[in-house]
C-alpha cells in the first residue's frame, strides 16, 4: 500500500484548484477520495503521478470542473419543480383575477380593485420573475436568454405601470411610458434581429413581432389619452359664459357708480375692496397658469388640451409663500368679510375654509375662484342697489 | 455520467439519492470512496456510482437537510462522513417505498409479472 506524502496532498490539492473546482467542500471530498484509491489501488511498481494521471479521468468525462458544475446545478435548481409548480399557480390565477377584475369592474361591482391588483402582481412580480429564472436554466442559446429575460423584465414594469394607473397611484405614468417605449421601439426590433436570420424560426418571429408590435402600439396609443375635442370645446364655451357673466356684473356695476354719489365711505370702501380683491384673484389665476401649463398658455382651449394630467396646487398655492399665496388671499377674504357683515343684509359673505379643507386640483382650483369673483361682483352689485 | 458497466446511465439517473440514503441508513456513518467501494462490492460491480455524480449528489442532499456530516482530520486531509439526519430517515424510507412501487408498476408494465401489486 502506498504511503501517501504531504507533497503529494499538496500536489492534488494544487491539481484539483486548477482545474477549477472552487467550492471547498468538494476540493477537501474530491481530495480524500482520490488519496483513498491511491493507497487502496496504486501498487508499489507505480510511480505515483503517473497513477495519478491515470485515476483522475475517471472523475469525468471532458474536465474535472463538470463535478463543480453538477453539483452548482444541483444546488442552484433543487427547486427546479417547485419553481415550475408555482409559475403554473401563478399564471393560472392571475389569469383569473384579471378577467374577474376587468368582468366586475365593467359592471362596477365590488371587489374590482383588489382582484385586479392581486392578479397584476402575481403576474409581475412571481410569475414573470420565475419565467426569467427558468428560461436561464433552460434556454440554450445565451442570446435567446438575454433577450427573453429583457422582455419579461419590460413585461413586468408596464404591467406595474397598469396596476399603478388603475389605482392612481403615483409614478403610474412614468413606469409605463418608459416600459412602453422600451418594449416597441427598442425590444420588438431586438426581438426580430435576433431572430430573423434563424431559418427554423423565420415564420414564428415574424408573427410575434406583428402581434407584440400591435399589442404594444395600442397600448402606446391609450398611453396618451387626453380629452377629445368635443369635451376641451365645451368646456372652453363654458369659461367663455362664466367670463362673460362676470364682465356683464361688473360692466353693470361700473354703470352703476356713474349714476350714484360716490364720495360715501361705504361706497368708496366697497369699491376698493372688490377692485382689490378681484384683481388678487385674477393676478392668483394667472400665476397658476403660468406655473402649470407655461408661458405659452394662450387661450383657454390650450389651456385645456394642454394640461391632461392631474396638477396638485399643494406646493404651488397652499402652502408657497408670498404675495400670491393661499395666506395672503385669506387675509384678503376676511377684510373682505368684516366689511361686507358690517352693510350687508342679504349678502353673503365669501367662504374661502373650503379651499383649505380640499386643497382641489388645478382645474377645480381655478373653477372656484371663478366663483369667488363672480360672487364678489354679485355682492358689489347687490350692495350698489340698496344704496342707489 | 452516473454509469456502471453493467446498467446504462438513464436507468440509474433517478436512484443514486435512494441508494446513498438507504446505504447511510443501514451502516451509519460513511465517506465517499467508502460509499462507491461498498455499492460496488455489494453489487458485484453491477453498479458503480462514479464520482462525478455522488459528489454532487450528496452535497445537494447536505443542502435539503438530508444527511449531516462529521469531519476527521488526517493530516492535511479532511475526510467528510456523512450521517442521516432525522428528516433524512424519513426521505430514504419515502423513496425506498416509491421504488418499490415503481418496479412492482414496471414488473406490469413490461409483463415481466402478470399480477399487479398495487395499483
Amino acid at each position: 500500500m502506498h504511503k501517501i506524502t504531504e507533497d503529494e496532498i499538496d500536489f492534488i490539492l494544487e491539481d484539483i484548484k486548477a482545474n477549477g473546482v472552487v467550492i471547498e467542500d468538494l476540493q477537501y471530498n474530491l481530495l480524500d477520495h482520490i488519496c483513498c484509491i491511491i493507497e487502496n489501488e496504486k501498487s508499489d511498481s507505480e510511480e505515483f503521478y503517473e497513477f495519478y494521471r491515470k485515476v483522475v479521468p475517471r472523475f469525468f468525462k471532458k474536465d474535472l470542473k463538470e463535478i463543480q458544475e453538477e453539483t452548482e446545478v444541483l444546488l442552484t435548481f433543487k427547486n427546479y419543480y417547485a419553481m415550475r409548480n408555482t409559475l403554473k399557480i401563478a399564471g393560472i390565477a392571475s389569469a383569473i383575477l384579471t378577467v374577474l377584475g376587468a368582468v366586475l369592474k365593467t359592471f362596477h361591482l365590488p371587489g374590482a380593485g383588489i382582484s385586479l391588483i392581486m392578479g397584476g402582481i402575481l403576474f409581475s412580480l412571481v410569475f414573470l420573475p420565475l419565467m426569467i429564472v427558468l428560461k436561464f436554466k433552460d434556454e440554450e442559446s445565451k442570446t435567446d436568454k438575454w433577450v427573453f429575460s429583457i422582455g419579461f423584465l419590460l413585461a413586468m414594469l408596464i404591467t406595474l405601470g397598469i396596476i399603478f394607473k388603475l389605482m392612481h397611484w403615483p409614478y403610474a405614468n412614468i413606469m409605463m411610458f418608459s416600459g412602453l417605449t422600451t418594449f416597441v421601439f427598442g425590444y420588438v426590433p431586438l426581438y426580430f434581429i435576433t431572430r430573423i436570420r434563424r431559418p427554423e424560426l423565420r415564420f414564428n418571429t415574424i408573427v410575434n413581432a406583428v402581434l407584440m408590435m400591435a399589442c404594444g402600439g395600442m397600448l402606446y396609443a391609450l398611453q396618451d389619452l387626453g380629452y377629445s375635442s368635443k369635451t376641451t370645446n365645451d368646456y372652453a364655451t363654458f369659461y367663455k359664459y362664466v367670463d362673460a357673466s362676470k364682465a356683464n356684473i361688473v360692466n353693470a356695476n361700473l354703470e352703476i357708480y356713474k349714476k350714484i354719489d360716490t364720495s360715501k365711505t361705504e361706497v368708496a370702501m366697497l369699491r376698493n375692496q372688490t377692485k382689490s380683491l378681484i384683481q388678487l384673484i385674477d393676478e392668483i389665476k394667472q400665476n397658476l397658469d403660468l406655473e402649470v401649463l407655461g408661458k405659452n398658455e394662450a387661450s383657454k382651449k390650450v389651456r385645456l388640451r394642454k394640461q391632461k394630467g392631474v396638477h396638485h396646487t399643494k406646493n404651488l398655492f397652499f402652502n408657497s409663500k408670498g404675495e400670491l399665496s393661499y395666506e395672503v388671499l385669506k387675509s384678503k377674504v376676511n377684510e373682505y368679510n368684516n366689511f361686507i357683515s358690517r352693510y350687508a343684509t342679504t349678502e353673503r359673505q365669501i367662504d374661502i375654509a373650503i379651499l383649505s379643507e380640499n386643497e382641489p386640483i388645478y382645474n377645480v382650483l381655478v373653477d372656484i375662484l371663478n366663483q369667488i369673483q363672480l360672487q364678489i361682483a354679485n355682492n358689489e352689485n347687490s350692495l350698489l342697489n340698496q344704496w342707489g | 455520467m452516473y454509469i456502471c458497466p453493467m446498467y446504462t446511465s438513464e436507468l440509474i439517473k433517478g436512484t443514486l439519492k435512494t441508494i446513498i440514503l438507504n446505504l447511510l441508513k443501514e451502516r451509519g456513518k460513511m465517506y465517499g470512496y467508502e460509499i462507491t467501494q461498498t455499492v460496488k462490492e455489494m453489487t458485484k460491480g453491477k453498479i458503480q456510482i462514479t464520482e462525478g455524480a455522488l459528489y454532487p449528489t450528496l452535497h445537494s442532499l447536505e443542502k435539503n437537510g438530508d444527511v449531516g456530516f462529521e469531519k476527521e482530520y488526517l493530516g492535511k486531509r479532511v475526510r467528510k462522513y456523512y450521517t442521516l439526519t432525522d428528516q433524512g430517515e424519513e426521505t430514504a424510507q419515502a423513496k425506498v417505498n416509491e421504488f418499490a412501487d415503481f418496479i412492482s408498476t414496471m414488473k406490469y408494465l413490461l409483463d415481466l409479472e402478470p399480477k399487479m401489486g398495487n395499483a
